[in-house]
C-alpha cells in the first residue's frame, strides 16, 4: 500500500468537522447499498469529514461472513487418495475372524452384566467438590436395568419416532429388543471402543441449534424470545460407545429429522493413547414445506452419519453402550443398550438444551442461558458449570479435541476455552 | 419533479399509488394498519424523501422501501400487540448481538440494548405524547441495520460524553492546562505552497475517494472493514487506495511544481514521511476533532 504524505494526511484531519449528520435511515441505507447516487455521494461527502458518523458506520456494520472453520487434523488426512479408514478396516477384518467367538459369548454376558449394574471406572476422576452446583442423578436409574424395562413400549416415548437417532457403538450389532423404535431410518455414527484404561478415544461431536418455531405467545415466553430468524434446527441422537475389544464397522444410514439442519458435525478426538475413532456426518436441509414470514418452520432434514471405528485388543472389562439425544422440547434422553429412551436425571429444571458432546466418560449438555453442564460418569450424575459473562443466548457449540481442551460458543457469539476438562473456563474476545 | 407544492401533490400521488399495491403484501393489516393509516406511512417517507427528485425516481424510490418492516414498525408504534409479538421474535435476539458487538462487553452491551428498548417503546416520554422511536424508522434500509444504526450512534454519543467529562476530571486534578483546540500554525513558504496544493487537490477528489483516505489513513480501518461498508471485496478497496495514493501525490506534484518549486523541492516536499511520526500528528489530529470542551 502506497504512503500518504503527511501534509496530505494533516490536511484531511484538519478538514474534520461537525455539521448536520445524516440520520440512520441514510446510513444504513447507503451502508446496505439502497441509497440514490445522490443521496450516497452526500453521505460520502459527509463521512469524509466526521469522525462520529464514520465509527457509527464501522460499528453498525453486519457481522463479517464467518470464515469457514479449519479443517480438524484428522480430516486433512482426507486428502489422501484412499479414505483413512481403509486400512484400519482391513485390520478390523483380519481380528473379526480371530476374535469373533470369543466376543459374542463374552459380550453377552458382560452385557447383561453392565446392564443391572454399572460400575465406574477406576480412573474415571470423582467430580470436584469445589464445583458450585452438582446435579446427582438417581443412583440407579441410569445404571439398572432390567430385561423387562428394555422391552418397554416405545410409543411411551412417542416422540422417538418423530427424532434422527445417531448412535455410536463400537460393539458389533446385537439383535435388538422388541422395544427398538420403529421409525424406519435411523443414522448411525460408530464411535471407537474404550481402550483397557477406559479412556474413551472417540468422541462424537453433535451440533444442535434451536429450532425455529411458529410465532410464540406473548413475550413473557422466553422461548419465543430466544428463537433466533437464521437459526437453523437439527436434532440428532449421539451414541456413546463403550463396547471394548469390538472389531470396526462402519456403517452409514439415513435418517429422518425434525427440524431444518444447519450444521451435524462429528468428529472423533484423538486421546494420549492410539487414536481411534473418527466420525463425521453429513447433511442437507430440504426446502421448508411452510415459509412464513417468521422464517423457515420446521422442515424435514436428512441426516446421514459415517463413522469409522480403529481397532483394539479384547479389553478385559466392557460398559454398555449408550446412545444420547435431545428431543424437540430440549430435553436430554438417553438409551443404554439400545433399549428405551429416558430422560437424563439430575440436569437441571427449566432448561431447554441445544447440544450433547460425548468425550470418553465425559457427557457435556449445553441448553438455554447459557447453562453448561457435565457429567464425568457417563451421565450418572451432573454438574452445572459456571461460564464466565454468561448472559442468555442457548449454548449452540460445544467441542473438545480431547478430554483437556474444548471450546463453547453460545448463540450470540460468546465463546469460552479450557484446557483443563472444563474445570475452568476463559471467555474470549469477541 | 421541482419542489413546491406541485411536487408535493406529485409525491402524495405516487405514494397513495404504491400504498395501495402494498398494502397487501406489506400485512399492514396484520399489524393493525388500516389502508389510510398505510397510505399516511408511505406518504412521510415520500415527503421527507422525494424532494428534488424526479417522479420516476420518486416511485423507484417507495417501491424499493422495506414495506413490511415499515408496517411492523408502525404497527409496534400504534401498540399493536402483534405487531410487537413478531418484532420481538425476529428483532430481540439480534438486537441484543449487535449491541454486545457494538460495546465488546456484556455489561454495557445489555444496558445499551435495554436503554433503546425503553425508546423503542416510548417508554421514556410519559403521557400522551409517547412516541415510540421506531416511527424514526422509514423503511430505506433494513430494520435490522436501523436497528444497528441508531445503537452504534447511542453508544458514541455516550462515550463522547463520557470522554469529556473524564477528561476534565483527570487534567483538573493533575493541573493540567486545558490546550487550545485551535489548528496549528498557519504554514509558510513552501508550506503554505503544499498546503494549498494539498487542499486543492482533496477538493478535486470525489466524494468516495475521500471517504476511503480518511478511513483507512485516519481511522486505521482495515481494508476488511472498508469492504465490508462498501460491498466489494478487499482487494478492491486496495487496489482503489493504491490508485488513489499514486494519483494523489502526481496531482500534488503537479501543483506545487506549477506553482513555481522545483521537481526536485516538490518532491522532498512530499517525501517528509516519517511513518512513526505520522502516526503520533495523526493522533494529535484526531485529538484536535474532539467537541471543544465547556469549561
Amino acid at each position: 500500500m502506497n504512503e500518504l504524505p503527511k501534509s496530505v494526511r494533516d490536511e484531511l484531519a484538519r478538514q474534520q468537522r461537525s455539521e448536520e449528520h445524516p440520520d440512520a435511515n441514510l446510513l444504513s441505507a447507503y451502508s446496505e447499498g439502497n441509497a440514490t447516487p445522490a443521496e450516497r455521494a452526500n453521505v460520502e461527502a459527509h463521512l469524509a469529514v466526521c469522525t462520529d458518523c464514520r465509527e457509527t458506520l464501522f460499528l453498525a456494520a453486519p457481522p463479517a461472513p464467518v470464515a469457514e472453520m479449519p479443517r480438524p487434523a484428522a480430516a486433512q488426512q482426507r486428502s489422501r487418495w484412499f479414505p483413512v479408514w481403509v486400512p484400519w478396516a482391513a485390520a478390523a477384518a483380519m481380528i473379526v475372524g480371530v476374535g469373533t467367538l470369543t466376543y459374542t459369548s463374552r459380550h453377552h454376558e458382560a452385557s447383561k452384566l453392565a446392564r443391572m449394574s454399572e460400575q465406574p471406572s477406576p480412573t474415571a476422576p470423582k467430580a470436584e467438590s469445589s464445583e458450585p452446583a452438582q446435579y446427582a442423578a438417581p443412583s440407579e436409574s441410569n445404571s439398572k436395568r432390567s430385561p423387562a424395562e428394555t422391552e418397554r413400549n416405545a410409543d411411551s416415548k412417542s416422540l422417538r419416532g418423530d427424532e434422527a437417532a445417531v448412535e455410536s457403538s463400537g460393539g458389533p450389532s446385537k439383535p435388538q429388543q422388541a422395544s427398538a423404535p420403529s421409525t424406519p431410518r435411523h443414522v448411525y455414527a460408530r464411535g471407537g471402543p474404550t481402550n483397557q484404561a477406559q479412556n474413551s478415544q472417540s468422541t462424537l461431536n453433535s451440533q444442535i441449534a434451536q429450532s425455529q418455531v411458529a410465532p410464540a405467545p406473548p413475550p413473557a415466553s422466553n422461548e419465543a424470545v430466544e428463537v433466533q430468524s437464521n437459526a437453523g434446527v437439527t436434532q440428532t441422537d449421539v451414541a456413546q460407545n463403550a463396547a471394548s475389544g469390538a472389531p470396526a464397522k462402519q456403517e452409514k444410514k439415513d435418517a429422518a429429522a425434525l427440524d431444518t439442519l444447519t450444521e451435524n458435525r462429528v468428529s472423533a478426538a484423538g486421546s494420549q493413547a492410539t487414536p481411534t475413532a473418527r466420525a463425521s456426518a453429513e447433511l442437507k436441509s430440504v426446502p421448508p414445506q411452510t415459509p412464513s414470514r417468521y422464517g423457515a418452520q420446521s422442515t424435514a432434514v436428512e441426516v446421514t452419519a459415517e463413522s469409522t471405528a480403529s481397532l483394539q485388543k479384547a479389553k478385559p472389562a466392557k460398559e454398555p453402550s449408550m446412545r444420547w439425544r435431545i428431543t424437540r422440547d430440549g430435553v436430554v434422553e438417553q438409551s443404554v443398550e439400545r433399549g428405551a429412551w429416558t430422560r437424563v436425571e439430575g440436569l437441571p429444571d427449566g432448561v431447554r438444551f441445544t447440544v450433547v458432546q460425548i468425550v470418553a466418560r465425559d457427557v457435556w449438555a449445553g441448553g438455554s442461558g447459557d447453562l453448561l453442564a457435565v457429567s464425568h460418569d457417563r451421565g450418572a450424575t451432573w454438574q452445572a458449570v459456571q461460564l464466565p459473562g454468561a448472559g442468555s443466548g442457548n449454548i449452540a457449540k460445544i467441542e473438545f479435541r480431547d478430554q483437556q481442551h474444548g471450546t463453547v460458543r453460545d448463540s450470540e457469539g460468546r465463546s469460552w476455552v479450557t484446557s483443563d476438562r472444563g474445570s475452568t473456563w476463559q471467555q474470549q474476545p469477541r | 419533479m421541482n419542489d413546491g407544492p406541485q411536487a408535493e401533490t406529485i409525491a402524495a400521488a405516487r405514494a397513495r399509488s404504491v400504498a395501495t399495491r402494498t398494502y397487501a403484501s406489506s400485512h399492514a393489516a396484520e399489524y393493525g394498519l388500516s389502508a389510510s393509516d398505510w397510505e399516511q406511512a408511505i406518504t412521510a417517507v415520500a415527503a421527507k424523501y422525494c424532494s428534488g427528485m424526479t417522479e420516476a425516481e420518486c416511485s423507484a424510490l417507495l417501491e424499493n422501501l422495506r414495506h413490511e418492516e415499515l408496517a411492523l414498525t408502525r404497527g409496534c408504534a400504534a401498540g399493536n400487540e402483534n405487531a410487537w409479538e413478531v418484532f420481538l421474535t425476529r428483532f430481540r435476539a439480534p438486537l441484543y448481538s449487535a449491541a454486545y458487538g457494538i460495546t465488546r462487553n456484556d455489561a454495557d452491551g445489555r444496558e445499551l440494548a435495554d436503554s433503546l428498548y425503553a425508546d423503542l417503546f416510548g417508554i421514556k416520554d410519559a403521557g400522551a405524547d409517547r412516541r415510540s422511536k421506531l416511527l424514526y424508522y422509514m423503511g430505506r434500509g433494513s430494520l435490522e441495520g436501523w436497528l444497528r444504526t441508531v445503537l452504534a450512534q447511542e453508544w458514541i454519543t455516550r462515550k463522547r460524553r463520557t470522554q469529556r467529562e473524564v477528561s476534565l476530571d483527570e487534567q483538573a486534578e493533575a493541573g493540567k492546562q486545558f490546550e487550545s483546540t485551535a489548528s496549528a500554525a498557519a504554514p509558510t513558504g513552501t508550506n503554505s505552497a503544499l498546503g494549498a496544493a494539498v487542499s486543492a487537490a482533496l477538493a478535486a477528489l470525489a466524494p468516495e475517494e475521500r471517504f476511503l483516505l480518511v478511513a483507512y489513513f485516519l481511522d486505521g480501518r482495515t481494508l476488511a472493514q472498508i469492504a465490508l461498508v462498501q460491498r466489494v471485496h478487499e482487494s478492491t478497496v486496495s487496489r482503489k487506495l493504491d490508485r488513489l495514493t499514486a494519483a494523489l501525490r502526481k496531482e500534488i506534484r503537479k501543483r506545487l511544481i506549477a506553482n513555481g518549486l522545483s521537481p526536485g523541492a516538490a518532491d522532498e516536499a512530499l517525501e517528509e514521511v516519517d511513518v512513526r511520526d505520522l502516526e503520533v500528528k495523526v493522533r494529535e489530529n484526531l485529538k484536535q476533532e474532539s467537541p471543544p470542551s465547556a469549561f
